[in-house]
């Protein structure tokens, strides 16, 4: 057990808490879009694409004499491979969940080779890309901040437009809706809140906080904004108490985390289950 | 009434691959058109290059300003989607609205009234994905009605139906046409209960399109076996 209690530790965590709150907040609402478009994988995509990003950041300086942001970099990368997603069709020849792991594997396989040209600066790719779980510097605070207020604006503005591309794409496309422009501009979104998020929380908990909430509140609800809703607060209170468990049992808090989300799913598998 | 589609030389296909074509062919502002033909035909084809969502490969599709609501083969829809009869009728307002364009109440109204139309008044917030197949095709032709369009286009909207719900959506189709006196297409495989309703029928055959009066194609042998033998079509059934 840590010496000083929680509360007078607030010190410590405080920034990262919020990072972690926000960073939920992301995979909460997008992981809403994941689970119905049943494109569970995108998160793990976006990470290996964003890490790719990274690394060819970090490789331009030696090969182009172009300095980039590796952040940025990853970051935009990630975002964009999630875009890319939007090419394969619902029911065309190369699905969804084909395309993600296509990405995945040449994203990792990439980002490999290339960090073969690299020498000290590959060990920061990791870092970089995942953070660290107990420090939240102002800048990614600010950087959660600005992308949870760009994703709320944008599923206010268009939530419906994306709800109708994804659910009847078909329709929608004959009512006249540009729907591959939709999809592509909802899974870019999606990609840039997992890609940020990942930052903050890391990949695993971003993935669980990604899937579990979403997929609790469609077991417990028949109305999407309720879905949302839970979603959300069950993300919050995910990383809220699995932050403070991590605290005083001294267990990884990326870990703990996961294991709070998946509680999550109680509430509609019991009801499931009296029904 | 004025044709509101015009197609003239075209070829429809997918990709380099043509199935039909060339031909010319006019939907009148108030038809109730039914297209038939065998699998593989291009039934579906010609329908979407009609309402513009494929292109022709050759020849040219005019529907300037029209509108179409579409009603797709429900079995495509993944019901996990957590959403009501009401959100789904709601839906058919959603590309005419502006970013951060809410239903507002003269939305919600019509939406209402588009579900009483289909006699789904009291399923209104019944999920979707727990109403029957004759409920959710009569909501997808609601969210299809809802947005005033020119043109109805439903694609084999009775598949999957028993004979009861069968006879009870086209009598709906028949109800709406008779009322709304705008375009409406069909495709279906099962033509019997369609073409009592049908003032136009189309037939794709041998990559050739053969449009007319339904009772003079019957009788030309147009239809060949899409039909039983000795159907006739009684008018006003």
């Amino acid at each position: 057990m840590n010496e000083i209690s929680f509360w007078e530790a607030s010190f410590l965590w405080r920034d990262p808490l919020a990072a972690a709150c926000l960073g939920s907040i992301l995979c909460a609402l997008s992981g809403v879009f994941v689970v119905l478009k049943r494109s569970a994988f995108v998160g793990a995509a976006v990470s290996q694409a964003a890490g790719l990003g990274v690394v060819g950041a970090l490789l331009l300086p030696h090969v182009a004499g172009v300095v980039v942001p590796p952040l940025g970099a990853g970051v935009l990368v990630g975002a964009s491979s999630a875009g890319l997603f939007a090419m394969s069709r619902k029911g065309g020849r190369v699905g969804v969940e084909a395309a993600i792991g296509i990405a995945y594997a040449l994203a990792g396989a990439g980002s490999l080779l290339l960090g073969t040209f690299l020498t000290h600066e590959y060990e920061s790719v990791h870092a970089l890309l995942f953070g660290d779980a107990v420090a939240a510097p102002p800048e990614e605070l600010a950087a959660l901040t600005v992308t949870v207020m760009g994703l709320a604006i944008l599923l206010l503005a268009y939530g419906r437009k994306f709800v109708f591309a994804s659910f009847d794409p078909e329709t929608a496309r004959a009512m006249g809706m540009p729907v591959r422009r939709y999809n592509a501009a909802l899974y870019f979104a999606v990609g840039l809140s997992i890609a940020v998020a990942t930052r903050s929380l890391g990949a695993l908990p971003v993935f669980a906080l990604t899937l579990a909430p979403a997929a609790g509140g469609l077991l417990l609800f028949d109305r999407l904004p309720r879905v949302f809703a839970f979603a959300v607060a069950t993300a919050v209170a995910a990383a809220l108490v699995g932050y403070y468990l991590s605290f005083v049992w001294e267990k990884p808090t990326g870990a703990m985390i996961v294991l709070c989300s998946a509680a999550s799913l109680l509430p509609g598998t019991l009801r499931r289950i009296l029904r | 009434m004025s044709a509101v589609v015009r197609m003239r030389g075209v070829v429809i296909g997918h990709g380099r691959e043509g199935i039909a074509g060339p031909f010319d062919f006019d939907l009148g502002g108030e038809d109730f058109l039914v297209v038939a033909g065998v699998n593989g035909a291009g039934k579906s084809t010609f329908v979407k290059t009609l309402i513009g969502t494929l292109p022709p490969l050759r020849g040219v599709v005019e529907s300037r300003g029209v509108s179409f609501g579409y009603v797709p083969q429900r079995e495509r829809l993944d019901e996990i989607w957590p959403l009501s009869a009401f959100d789904v009728v709601l839906m058919g307002l959603v590309p005419a609205a502006g970013p951060f364009r809410f239903a507002g109440k003269a939305g919600r109204r019509a939406a209402q009234e588009h579900l009483a139309l289909v006699g789904l008044e009291d399923e209104a917030d019944r999920p979707f994905r727990d109403l029957s197949g004759g409920q959710q095709q009569r909501a997808l032709i609601a969210r299809a009605l809802v947005a005033e369009p020119d043109v109805l286009v439903l694609d084999e909207p009775t598949n999957h139906l028993d004979v009861p719900g069968e006879r009870a959506a086209y009598a709906l189709l028949g109800a709406i046409h008779e009322r709304r006196r705008r375009a409406i297409v069909v495709i279906c495989h099962h033509l019997a209960p369609a073409l009592p309703r049908a003032t136009r029928l189309a037939v794709l055959r041998d990559r050739a399109l053969v449009t007319g009066a339904p009772a003079a194609l019957i009788a030309s042998g147009a239809l060949g076996d899409l039909i039983d033998d000795g159907f006739a079509v009684r008018e006003g059934a």
